[in-house]
């Protein structure tokens, strides 16, 4: 079982800078935010598909096949309901669908589906190492960084625990599956207690492991990774910023949108 | 000071005494020793002796963050420990921590090794130059890229150690460093650390597997006791002066101590009269899915009433995915379990609680509740049984563990010998016919866990007792029945006499054979049957015996 989605190819994208990779993926986040047309929308959706095949993150995109799924499909339904335009299709007593309200969810399916996408990619190329010092990099101040590599390298861990206090609980009887969800939350008491426990305990040897290697937070350091930014990755930011202020500036002048709203 | 720091004594501690603050009574009492260069200094003891604390004296834990009342003195090199800051002190002292899964940081092999040199502000290519030295001399390079997560018990274990040499320190403590090792592990990492010390590194070990460490001649022992060292001089002499019940001794020395002794009294309750077959297994194979390896392949085993069985093995040879088929956590790919007669399948783990009760290798990954009681009374509900069965069974439960005073207690309070019997209690009190254990004596030291499995055995209430370990004496020892695992296949299965005699079976299967093996080997003719080494030293004509210790 791999709780990670990094997948350890050697692709070109594997091989960007990890400042490169997190401010990309913050652009694509934005150039999914531009547009509200289904048709714009799901351009840039295929557009996020090559990537991730070039990126070789398909895998990936197939193991939330499902998320994905639900992701369009309820937001298609629900949509319609909150977002009022001027052609209607279908009203019954208050409730009311519009041709523009229905195309406007279906594009903001497939926008939450292109942040999971874009969101896939960078995690499927980038290492929580990489991502750590990217961000000090970024000039993330290190405590919060080394916080949050920790964080990261703990979770295989922990899940791991937790799986293990899991099996334990169920071979004394406990039944985690049936029941309303105020008795299932009363039954999470024999869970969350060992892996609190555990926590704790495992949170302060690993103390005292840094301490005896002369961890200070506050200290100067050194870093074995030398990212180095190179042509490459300014070619790719500089394409991305490009492409985000191409298609705003489309926007700006009335493509692709049904709605005149985010 | 600094300049004649090279020639002085690597560390010296005179009279040193603390007590935690949170505790009345001082955890080590003027504790004198010194350490050559070069030097390897066993610390052997029994749980609570005292040896854990002095560690932390030594690397600076105590008094930093630790606290308590400190007496006496450290010397590193000459100068005061506690003049030291801690950065300091890690270039001259590196600790091996007892569970390398706890004191590992990164999540690359890389970073962590190289963590420490970066903590410093090294430039990066000494970082670089450095790290790659310590791997290749740790005969590791071929793991530098591997995510530590996913790493053996004893590749963790190398790799923490690379994370600590890779300081260069000339002092190193290892905290029971054989604690969560297969026995071939154990013996690789034992050549490693007498390897360092030739090389004029100063090193402690503490380790109450004194048996083990003996085999790469310790310069000095230094047994402890209640805080106190009782024997401080070479370890030839040092058997006569601790007691062997408190540590593990070879086999031959244990017997030439325990003849003056009275004979140990040790009378399992499970005898074997019926032969019932309570679970069976059919032809079983498992994969965690359908293209990726099989863990276990074609198990044909059967548990009767009366077994004492230990399912022995080295790490990663399959037992405890073979035990948890037959508690229904796992159901095998092909073949089938049945329990009682009725197929896993169609069972729940719940119900098939009702006959075997799995006790895990860390308490502390089922205990949660309030009360002991009310921590004894979880599994029973949830099997459903009425409240006064529940409460007559808990207090059996109680009773036959011997945790009566306690039941108001939080179990997570307890020592960690309660706990474990804690957590066998919970197993009695669901009234399982079955006791399975996942390593029984994880965690304890060897005068605790021995007492341990004398007590669980000779307790009523059981009809079978399955434990899985990867000591070899401990089958020796309690078991009537032995099966060998080995790449996920049973290699052998029979009275530990039998199976246990075929040395190239053990070394296929990667266990090394131990000094109380060798012993009932040539003591067979006369017992027919293994024998602890107490109970050798009773059951062997005097002449005998005489032989046999010279013997060996």
């Amino acid at each position: 079982m791999n709780i990670f989605l990094y997948l350890d190819e050697n692709t070109w994208f594997h091989r960007l800078d990890s400042r490169t990779k997190i401010l990309g993926v913050l652009l694509l986040f934005c150039m999914a935010m531009v547009f509200n047309h289904p048709l714009y929308v799901a351009g840039f959706a295929l557009g996020l598909v090559w990537l991730a095949a070039a990126a070789k993150a398909l895998p990936n995109f197939w193991r939330v096949r499902y998320l994905l799924f639900l992701l369009v499909a309820f937001s298609t339904l629900l949509w319609p309901f909150f977002a009022k335009g001027p052609t209607p299709l279908w009203s019954w007593g208050r409730l009311q669908v519009s041709r523009e309200s229905l195309l406007y969810a279906i594009a903001m399916g497939l926008r939450l589906a292109s942040f999971v996408g874009a969101g896939l990619i960078f995690l499927s190329i980038t290492t929580n190492e990489e991502f750590t010092q990217g961000l000090i990099r970024l000039r993330l101040p290190y405590p919060i960084a080394f916080a949050f590599s920790t964080a990261l390298r703990l979770v295989p861990t922990f899940a791991g625990a937790g799986a293990t206090i899991v099996q334990a609980q169920i071979s004394r009887g406990l039944d985690v599956e049936s029941g309303n969800i105020f008795q299932r939350a009363g039954k999470f008491i024999p869970l969350a207690v060992p892996l609190f426990i555990y926590a704790i305990r495992h949170t302060n040897m690993l103390a005292m492991a840094l301490e005896s290697k002369g961890f200070n937070p506050g200290a100067p350091r050194t870093w074995y990774y030398d990212p180095q930014m190179r042509r490459a990755d300014y070619l790719v930011l500089a394409l991305l910023t490009a492409l985000f202020l191409g298609m705003l500036s489309l926007r700006l002048q009335g493509y692709g949108q049904v709605l005149p709203r985010l | 000071m600094l300049h004649d720091s090279a020639s002085a004594i690597p560390l010296r501690i005179e009279g040193l005494t603390f007590r935690y603050r949170a505790r009345p009574e001082p955890a080590i009492q003027d504790v004198s020793l010194t350490l050559e260069k070069g030097e390897l200094l066993l610390i052997a003891g029994a749980s609570g002796c005292g040896k854990t604390t002095l560690i932390r004296g030594i690397n600076g834990l105590i008094p930093r963050t630790y606290r308590g009342d400190l007496q006496g003195r450290i010397l590193l090199f000459g100068q005061d420990a506690r003049a030291m800051s801690m950065a300091q002190l890690s270039q001259i002292v590196g600790t091996l921590l007892q569970d390398p899964e706890r004191q590992i940081v990164g999540s690359y092999v890389l970073n962590e090794v190289a963590f420490g040199l970066e903590n410093l502000g090294l430039p990066r290519q000494e970082i670089r130059e450095r790290v790659d030295e310590i791997l290749s001399y740790l005969g590791i390079s071929h793991l530098r890229d591997r995510e530590t997560f996913y790493l053996s018990g004893g590749e963790k274990q190398k790799v923490a150690l690379a994370g600590v040499l890779v300081m260069r320190p000339r002092i190193l403590l290892l905290d029971e460093p054989l604690a969560s090792l297969d026995p071939v592990s154990a013996r690789e990492a034992l050549a490693l650390f007498r390897r360092l010390a030739d090389e004029g590194i100063s090193i402690i070990l503490v380790e109450h597997r004194v048996e083990d460490v003996l085999t790469i001649h310790p310069d000095r022992v230094l047994f402890m006791q209640d805080g106190r060292v009782t024997y401080d001089g070479p370890p030839d002499q040092m058997t006569e002066a601790v007691d062997y019940r408190q540590v593990k001794l070879p086999a031959p020395l244990t017997v030439r101590r325990a003849i003056h002794a009275p004979p140990p009294v040790f009378e399992p309750t499970i005898r074997p009269n019926g032969r019932e077959p309570l679970v069976v297994f059919e032809n079983v194979s498992f994969s965690y899915s359908e293209d990726s390896p099989l863990v276990i392949q074609d198990v044909n085993m059967t548990i009767h009433q009366g077994d004492i069985i230990a399912v022995l093995g080295p790490n990663g040879a399959g037992k405890t995915t073979l035990v948890k088929h037959a508690i229904g956590l796992l159901k095998p790919r092909r073949g089938r379990v049945l329990v009682e007669g009725r197929d896993t399948r169609e069972l729940s783990v719940a119900q098939i609680a009702h006959t075997l009760g799995y006790v895990f290798q860390s308490p502390g990954h089922m205990l949660f509740a309030p009360t002991v009681r009310e921590e004894l009374a979880f599994g029973p509900k949830n099997l459903g049984f009425p409240k006064e069965r529940i409460a007559e069974g808990v207090n059996r439960a109680i009773e036959t563990v011997n945790l009566k005073g306690l039941e108001d207690y939080p179990p997570l309070a307890l020592s960690f010998g309660q706990q474990k019997r804690v957590s066998i209690a919970a197993v009695l009190a669901m009234r399982s016919r079955i006791l399975v254990m996942d390593e029984p004596t994880a965690g304890q030291d060897y005068w605790n866990y021995m007492a341990f499995m004398d007590s669980i055995l000779q307790m009523p209430g059981f009809d079978a007792v399955l434990f899985i370990t990867h000591d070899l004496d401990l089958a020796i020892c309690y078991a009537n029945r032995v099966v060998l695992v080995s790449e996920g296949r049973i290699a052998a299965d029979g009275p530990p006499a039998e199976v246990l005699k075929d040395p190239d079976l053990l070394r296929r299967c990667r266990i090394v054979p131990t000094s109380l093996l060798r012993l009932n080997l040539e003591a067979l003719p006369h017992t027919g049957q293994f024998l602890r080494a107490e109970a050798l030293a009773h059951a062997l004509p005097p002449q005998v015996l005489e032989t046999l210790a010279n013997h060996l």
